[in-house]
C-alpha cells in the first residue's frame, strides 16, 4: 500500500533528522544584539567585533540577528545566544524574566542622554508644547527610545503619551526609522538615543534644517553586554577582559571601539540598572 | 399577501438603512479621518510611496535574497500544511460521530454514550481553538518558545490548517452514506473499521481536494508570516517598510505577486490529474523541506522556555478594555466589509462577461466595434484589479496604509476593505454569471438595457446569495482585523502586540481568550443569519465546499466555490 511505504519512509526521516539536529555547539559562541538600526548598519558594526573576540577567546563566534528589541529578550530565554548587546530596559527585562548578569558596557553608557526633535514645521520649541502634537518613540522596548522619554515626559513635563499626544505615539522599532519618520513630516516629534543623532547629524543622513533637537534628557546608564544565566563564569570573565583590554591607542582596536561607539569599556553592575528597573514598574512598561 | 409584501418590502428597507446608518455611526465611534488620504501630507506620502514602488530594486544580490526567501515561504507552507493536514485527519477522527444504527441491539450506556460526547466536544473544542486564533499570533507565540527562523511560521500554518482542516474532515466524514454504515454496523465491524473501510473511500477525494486548496492559502500567507520573525519574505517586507525603502519593498511585493500566480497556475495544472500526484508531490516537497529548512526540532520538546519568570499576572479592567477593543475590531471590519461590498455590488457588473457585453439573446447584436472592445477592455482590466487585489495579503496593504494614512483603525479598514473589495467583486461577478438566462433574456428582448437586466432579472434570483457570502466574508475579516493591528492599524492586534513585547503572558492569555470568544460567538450568530437568509429562499446554508444544489459527490467537481472563497474558512 502505497500510503504506508510513504509513511514509513516520511517517519525514517523524521527519526533521522531529529536524531541530528542541531544542539548547541559548545565550541560555538552565540552573540546578538537588539537591532536599534537598520541590519545593514548592525552587520558593519558586528563584523570586525566578531573577528576580534574569536582572536581573543580562541572560539568560534556566531553573530544571530534578531527582528524586533523583545525577540533578543527571547533569545536568552530560550538559550539561543549566550552574549547580548541589550539596552538597559531590554536587559532589566533579561534579568528578570532570564535571571541573566551584566558583563561590561561602554564609558559613555553610564552617561546616557536621548533627545527629543521636531519638525520645523510644527512649531515646536519646549517638550511643553509637545501636546497635542504627533509624537513617536523607537521600539517598545527601547530604554532610549521610549522608556526614558516617556518617564521624562510625564515627570518633568505632565505629559501622558498615551493621552497628550493627538495620536497615539507611534511605534517606529529603531532609532534611524524615527529620525526618519519626523524627517519626512508624518509625525511632528519623536524621541531617539544621543548618540545615534549624533552620528546621523556627522554623517548627514539627516536634514537639520528641516528636523532639530528641541530638548536633551538627564543622563542614565544604558546599554550593556548581557551573559544568560548558567554561563560557564570562566568564559564570562574571558569575554569581560576581551572587552575591558580594548585600548583606543591601538589602531586594531580602533576600528572596533569606534563601530561600536565607544571610547573605552567598564564593567557592568547589576545595581547600575536599579534605576531603570525603578523607572520601567513606575512607568507601567513592567509588571510583576 | 399584500400585508406580507408590505412587511417583506418594510424589512429589506430597514436593513438596508441599518447598514448605511450602522456605517456611518462605526466611522464617527472610531473616530476616522479621511481627510488624510487627501491631506498634503497623505498625498505626499502616496506619491512617494508610488514613485519609489515603480522603480524595484534588481541587482543580483538582493534579487538573490528574494529568491531564497521566496522558495524558503514555499516549503514552509507546504511543510505546514503537510503536519496540518495530518494532524487534521487525526483530531477528526476523534471529533466526528459516525452515526449508529436505530434500536441497536446492545447499545452502549448512557453514561459511555456522555463520555464519548464530552470527549468528542473537547476535539472540537480544540480545533476551535487552533483555528480562531490567528495564524500571526501562534506564529510570535513560537518565535518566543523556538526562537526566530522557518519553524516558527511552518509550525504556525499547521495548527491552524489543522484546526481548519480538522473541522472540514469531521463535517464531511459525517456525511458518509448512513445505510452504508449501518450495514457495515451490522455485520459487526467497529469504528476503526468503519472508518478505514466505510468512511475513508468516500471522503479520501474531497480531503484531497480540499487540502490542495487549503495549500494555496498556506503558501500566501506563509509569505507574510516572516514579518513577525518566522522566517520567508515578510521579513524583508517588514525591513524595507520600516526604513521607507519602497524600491526594496516593490521587489518583495512583485515576487509574493509571482509566487500566487505560479501557484494558482500549478495548482490549475494539478486539479486535471489524478488527485495522487498533487499529493505525492506536496509530501516530497515536504520532506525537502525538513532536509532543506533549519527547524530546531528538538527545541519543540527541550523545554529551554521552562526556568523564565514571565509576568502573570493582569492588568486591572484588562477584560473590559479587551471587549472594547474586541467591538472596535468588529467595527472596523463591519465597516470594511460593508463598504467594500456596496462598491463591488455597483461594479462587479461590469466584470461579469453576460452583462458586460454578453447577450442573453442569441443572432442579436454583433460582438464588433469600439464599444464592444471598450467594455471588454473594462472588464479585462477590472477583472485584472480584483485578482491583484485578492492575491496581495491584507497586511501588506496594512502596511502601506500605515505609511499613508499614519497609524490607527484607519489604515486596517482601508486595507481589509481594498481586499475585499477584490474578493467580494470576483464572487459577486461569477455569482452573476450563473444566474438562469431566462427571465434576463426576456428582459432584454423587451429592449431593456443591461443594467436594467441586471437589477431586475438577476439581483432577484441571487440577492440572499450574496447577502450570505458577504456576511460570511464579515465573520472571516474579523479574524483579519485582529491581525493587522500588529503593524499598528488599530483594533486588539495592538494591545496584543504589546503583550508579547513586554512578556506579559497574563494579559495576552487574557487577550486572546476574548478574541477567541468573541469570534467564536459572532461566527455562530452569522451563521444563524445566513441560514435564515438563506432559507426564505429556499437555498441551502453556506459551506464553502457546497454549491446551491451541494451533494457530496459533485464537491470534488465543484471548484467554482472554491477558486471563488479565499482562504480562511
Amino acid at each position: 500500500m502505497p500510503i504506508l511505504k510513504i509513511t514509513g519512509i516520511l517517519l525514517a526521516m523524521l527519526l533521522l533528522v531529529l536524531s541530528s539536529s542541531a544542539v548547541a555547539d559548545q565550541q560555538v559562541i552565540r552573540i546578538t544584539g537588539i537591532p536599534d538600526e537598520n541590519p545593514t548598519e548592525l552587520q558593519r558594526k558586528y563584523k570586525p567585533l566578531v573577528a576580534y573576540l574569536e582572536k581573543k577567546l580562541g572560539k568560534k563566534i556566531k553573530y544571530v540577528p534578531v527582528i524586533n528589541y523583545n525577540s533578543a529578550v527571547a533569545a536568552l530565554a530560550a538559550k539561543k545566544v549566550d552574549f547580548a548587546w541589550l539596552g538597559g530596559f531590554t536587559h532589566v527585562q533579561a534579568r528578570i524574566i532570564t535571571g541573566a548578569q551584566p558583563v561590561v558596557m561602554r564609558k559613555i553608557d553610564r552617561q546616557f542622554k536621548s533627545v527629543i526633535i521636531a519638525h520645523h514645521s510644527a512649531g515646536i520649541k519646549t517638550p511643553a508644547d509637545l501636546k497635542g502634537k504627533t509624537f513617536a518613540f523607537g521600539s517598545k522596548s527601547s530604554t532610549s527610545g521610549h522608556l526614558m522619554p516617556r518617564h521624562f515626559l510625564s515627570t518633568r513635563f505632565n505629559i501622558n503619551p498615551d493621552k497628550s499626544f493627538k495620536t497615539k505615539p507611534v511605534y517606529s522599532g529603531a532609532h534611524d526609522a524615527t529620525a526618519m519618520i519626523v524627517q519626512s513630516g508624518r509625525v511632528q516629534a519623536g524621541a531617539l538615543n544621543q548618540e545615534v543623532w549624533k552620528r546621523l547629524v556627522k554623517t548627514n543622513k539627516v536634514d537639520t534644517s528641516k528636523v532639530a533637537v528641541i530638548w536633551t534628557t538627564p543622563a542614565y546608564v544604558d546599554y550593556v553586554w548581557t551573559a544568560r544565566k548558567g554561563l560557564d563564569p570562566a568564559l564570562v570573565s574571558k569575554f569581560r577582559s576581551a572587552f575591558l583590554t580594548l585600548d583606543p591607542l591601538r589602531p586594531a582596536h580602533k576600528a572596533v571601539l569606534s563601530l561600536q561607539g565607544a571610547k573605552g569599556f567598564v564593567t557592568g553592575h547589576a545595581k547600575d540598572f536599579n534605576a531603570i528597573e525603578k523607572v520601567g514598574y513606575k512607568t507601567g512598561l513592567l509588571r510583576k | 399577501m399584500r400585508s406580507i409584501n408590505r412587511r417583506r418590502t418594510l424589512k429589506r428597507d430597514l436593513a438596508w438603512i441599518f447598514l448605511v446608518v450602522s456605517v456611518v455611526l462605526s466611522a464617527a465611534y472610531l473616530g476616522l479621518d479621511l481627510s488624510t488620504l487627501f491631506n498634503n501630507q497623505g498625498l505626499d506620502n502616496a506619491r512617494n510611496l508610488t514613485s519609489d514602488l515603480l522603480k524595484p530594486q534588481l541587482d543580483s544580490q538582493y534579487l538573490g535574497t528574494i529568491l531564497w526567501l521566496s522558495i524558503e515561504s514555499i516549503l514552509i507552507g507546504v511543510l505546514g500544511t503537510v503536519i496540518g493536514v495530518a494532524a487534521g485527519i487525526l483530531l477528526a477522527v476523534g471529533a466526528a460521530r459516525l452515526p449508529d444504527i436505530h434500536e441497536a441491539p446492545g447499545k452502549s450506556s448512557a453514561i459511555i454514550q456522555s463520555v464519548e460526547f464530552l470527549i468528542r466536544q473537547l476535539f472540537h473544542f480544540v480545533l476551535a481553538l487552533f483555528r480562531t486564533i490567528p495564524d500571526m499570533v501562534w506564529a510570535v507565540l513560537l518565535v518566543l518558545i523556538i526562537g526566530l527562523g522557518p519553524g516558527a511560521a511552518v509550525i504556525a500554518i499547521a495548527v491552524v490548517t489543522c484546526g481548519i482542516t480538522g473541522k472540514l474532515f469531521a463535517e464531511l466524514a459525517e456525511t458518509t452514506d448512513p445505510e452504508l454504515l449501518a450495514s457495515s454496523r451490522t455485520l459487526g465491524m467497529k469504528n476503526y473499521a468503519l472508518w478505514w473501510h466505510c468512511v475513508l473511500p468516500q471522503v479520501k477525494r474531497q480531503w484531497m481536494a480540499y487540502s490542495l486548496f487549503r495549500l494555496e492559502c498556506n503558501i500566501r500567507n506563509s509569505t507574510i508570516l516572516g514579518i513577525v520573525g518566522a522566517g520567508g519574505l515578510g521579513s524583508e517586507i517588514l525591513l524595507s517598510i520600516k526604513y521607507f525603502n519602497y524600491a526594496k519593498l516593490s521587489t518583495a511585493l512583485m515576487a509574493v505577486l509571482l509566487i500566487i500566480i505560479l501557484l494558482e497556475l500549478a495548482s490549475a495544472w494539478l486539479r486535471q490529474r489524478p488527485v495522487k500526484y498533487a499529493s505525492s508531490l506536496a509530501i516530497t516537497i515536504a520532506v525537502l523541506a525538513i532536509f532543506i529548512l533549519d527547524i530546531p526540532w528538538r527545541d519543540l520538546f527541550s523545554g529551554n522556555i521552562q526556568g523564565n519568570n514571565f509576568s502573570w499576572s493582569v492588568k486591572e479592567g484588562l477584560v473590559l478594555k479587551a471587549l472594547s477593543l474586541s467591538f472596535e475590531t468588529i467595527l472596523m471590519a463591519w465597516c470594511a466589509t460593508m463598504v467594500a461590498a456596496l462598491l463591488a455590488l455597483l461594479i462587479s457588473p461590469m466584470v461579469a462577461r453576460t452583462l458586460n457585453s454578453g447577450n442573453y439573446l442569441n443572432d442579436t447584436y454583433q460582438h464588433t466595434g469600439i464599444h464592444y472592445r471598450l467594455k471588454r477592455l473594462i472588464r479585462g482590466s477590472l477583472r485584472m484589479f480584483f485578482q491583484l487585489v485578492r492575491a496581495m495579503p491584507e497586511i501588506t496593504f496594512a502596511l502601506i496604509f500605515v505609511i499613508w494614512v499614519g497609524a490607527g483603525p484607519l489604515a486596517g479598514i482601508l486595507a481589509i476593505g481594498l481586499h475585499t473589495f477584490g474578493v467580494l467583486g470576483r464572487l459577486y461577478s461569477d455569482v452573476y454569471e450563473e444566474v438562469e438566462p431566462e427571465s434576463a433574456a426576456m428582459l432584454q428582448s423587451a429592449g431593456l438595457k443591461q443594467y436594467s437586466v441586471w437589477l431586475f432579472a438577476v439581483m432577484p434570483q441571487i440577492f440572499p446569495r450574496l447577502m450570505a457570502f458577504t456576511l460570511y466574508r464579515f465573520e472571516v475579516n474579523i479574524r483579519t482585523t485582529a491581525v493587522v493591528g500588529f503593524v499598528g492599524a488599530g483594533g486588539i492586534g495592538d494591545e496584543i502586540h504589546t503583550a508579547f513585547s513586554y512578556f506579559l503572558l497574563g494579559d495576552l492569555l487574557v487577550l486572546l481568550s476574548v478574541l477567541f470568544l468573541v469570534v467564536v460567538i459572532v461566527d455562530a450568530v452569522g451563521r444563524r443569519i445566513r441560514i435564515n437568509i438563506l432559507n426564505r429562499s429556499y437555498v441551502q446554508a453556506i459551506h464553502p465546499l457546497n454549491n446551491q444544489q451541494g451533494s457530496k459527490n459533485e464537491l470534488l467537481t465543484t471548484t467554482t466555490l472554491t477558486r471563488r472563497e479565499t482562504c480562511q474558512s
